[in-house]
């Protein structure tokens, strides 16, 4: 028939309902006088509806494994050298502050069954900061229990290398070599969770993200600056915490009250408010400080207290 | 069905999801896999066969998906960039097995997705949906690549010529007379082979089977 060609284009439209109403009649009558092209019709019918697609299910393991395989991804890149190691959460360092109570209450007391007591208010109120539930801050108070137990000594508020040593893992469980590394690395342990101790730490310019030696910590508490006297300043015995922002630029609102400055530092006081402190450390840090929490205190750390201490570092 | 699950996926959003999947965002580029893992699974199966290989390929597909999502520009579709990340793959998987040079004989590369025993227990109907899937596929694999590609997209996953074209980069009119082509070929080769009953075909196996 002439027009065969034609109406087998026409099937295949038809199939795929893109013909237009008078199309579909053309084809309707084509199809009641050409049985070879009704066949072909019918063929094409059945071929499409067998191959379809629709009535496949797919493994019921398979999204579970896609997922895997796109976390593994996940996992693999998220470790980026050019992004800046942020200080822990506040809620976790808090949680690290809890379990160096315990190791501060028993050095001061040198007395285990004062540690083992404090061991047990110690995890509850860690409990209760710890939201988001690290792993590390859990390792750490089981540490620095263990360590308080086996009748470990620490000196109130000692800058000393030991001292340093034996809080870092307080802070950063995965920071070994802060702790091997002695040298009081404690701050680069809690300031750089993924650094290798005193080696990838950001320069010290406002902002910027470039990796750069910490010579603090490269030569260790030799060469560092002045350090910052906080019992000499601080009014109460107790605090919630205690922080230190360095090299940063211009300051940020600070919604607490200096209580002293020097020519190094200025010391502020702020209510011990977990959404406030994360609001005033994060405004520091977009102004360029970096942000770590500082433990040569010589104070009480009590996560319960009024109020905590921020220390800015003013100039070197 | 297929085209209009399609076209909620585009009123929800998709282009949403994948700005959110992009910022690292894994619930979000979840939903998608959710929402397509069937499809392409589906697409893969028929092109290669195999269920081992599709899962593979699907698993394959995403991986890529995730990886090249900064690639990923706004103005294709979530659906034309899965698939032609899916064709590739499968093109690719197709050159690999003739490489291998396995030689086709009736049964080859169809493997049967469960074992026998538990064959002899399907009911009739889908046994013989899956003799005429196995057939299926062995002439889809005598297809050319282009032929077979063209009809994966339109009768398996259901796409409109419009997006046939913009996945192939052809135009419309091509995409047309390709797929008929290619849907004309298909059927040449299942009468020749005879092995299934086409509604057309019960007269040429009668006159084969006389013929024999």
């Amino acid at each position: 028939m002439a027009d065969c060609e034609k109406m087998m284009q026409l099937c295949e439209e038809s199939l795929d309902r893109t013909l237009t109403a008078e199309e579909q009649e053309a084809l309707d009558r084509h199809l009641e006088e050409c049985p070879e092209c009704a066949a072909y019709l019918a063929d094409l019918r059945f071929m499409t509806e067998a191959l379809s697609g629709d009535q496949i299910e797919a493994p019921a393991d398979l999204h579970e494994k896609i997922m895997a395989g796109v976390m593994t991804e996940v996992h693999s890149t998220v470790v980026q050298p050019h992004v800046p190691n942020r200080r822990m959460p506040v809620f976790t360092m808090l949680a690290a502050a809890a379990a160096c109570v315990c190791l501060v209450m028993s050095g001061a007391a040198g007395d285990l069954m004062n540690a083992v007591n404090f061991q047990f208010v110690v995890k509850g109120s860690g409990a209760e900061n710890a939201t988001t539930s690290s792993a590390a801050a859990d390792m750490a108070m089981d540490s620095a229990a263990d360590d308080a137990a086996s009748g470990y000594k620490m000196a109130l508020g000692s800058g000393s290398d030991g001292a340093a040593a034996e809080t870092a893992p307080q802070d950063s469980v995965a920071n070994d070599a802060a702790a091997s590394g002695g040298a009081g690395a404690s701050e680069s342990a809690e300031e750089y969770e993924n650094a290798d101790a005193g080696i990838a730490a950001y320069s010290v310019e406002g902002g910027d993200m470039t990796p750069a030696l910490y010579s603090r910590n490269a030569d260790g508490r030799s060469s560092a600056a002045v350090e910052p006297q906080v019992s000499a300043v601080a009014g109460a015995e107790a605090y919630a915490f205690c922080y230190l922002a360095e090299y940063g630029g211009e300051l940020p609102e600070i919604g607490g009250k200096m209580i002293s400055v020097d020519d190094n530092f200025a010391y502020y006081v702020v209510d011990n408010n977990l959404s406030q402190l994360e609001v005033l450390l994060d405004g520091l840090e977009k102004a360029g400080y970096s942000v770590g929490k500082y433990e040569e205190l010589g104070l009480l750390v009590d996560p319960n207290a009024e109020s905590g201490i921020l220390i800015i570092r003013l100039s070197e | 069905m297929l085209r209009n699950e399609k076209e909620v996926g585009a009123l929800t959003g998709e282009q949403v999801l994948m700005q959110r999947a992009r910022k690292g965002e894994i619930a979000a580029f979840e939903t998608i896999v959710t929402a397509y893992e069937r499809k392409i699974y589906a697409l893969a199966l028929r092109s290669t066969g195999s269920e081992a290989d599709a899962a593979d390929i699907t698993q394959e597909v995403f991986l890529r998906a995730w990886k090249s999502m900064g690639k990923f520009r706004g103005d294709s579709s979530v659906s034309t960039w899965l698939y032609r990340i899916t064709m590739n793959l499968c093109v690719d998987h197709a050159r690999r097995k003739n490489i291998q040079a396995v030689p086709l004989t009736d049964e080859e590369g169809t493997e049967l997705p469960l074992p026998d025993t538990r064959a002899d227990n399907l009911p009739e109907a889908a046994l013989e949906g899956r003799e005429l899937s196995n057939e299926l596929q062995t002439a889809l694999g005598m297809l050319t690549d282009e032929h077979r590609q063209i009809i994966l997209l339109r009768d398996v996953s259901g796409l409109s010529y419009q997006e046939i074209g913009r996945l192939l980069t052809l135009e419309e009119g091509t995409v047309k007379s390709r797929l008929a082509r290619a849907r004309r070929n298909l059927r040449e080769i299942l009468i020749k082979r005879g092995n299934i009953s086409l509604p057309s075909a019960s007269k040429y196996q009668e006159r084969r089977q006389e013929n024999g």
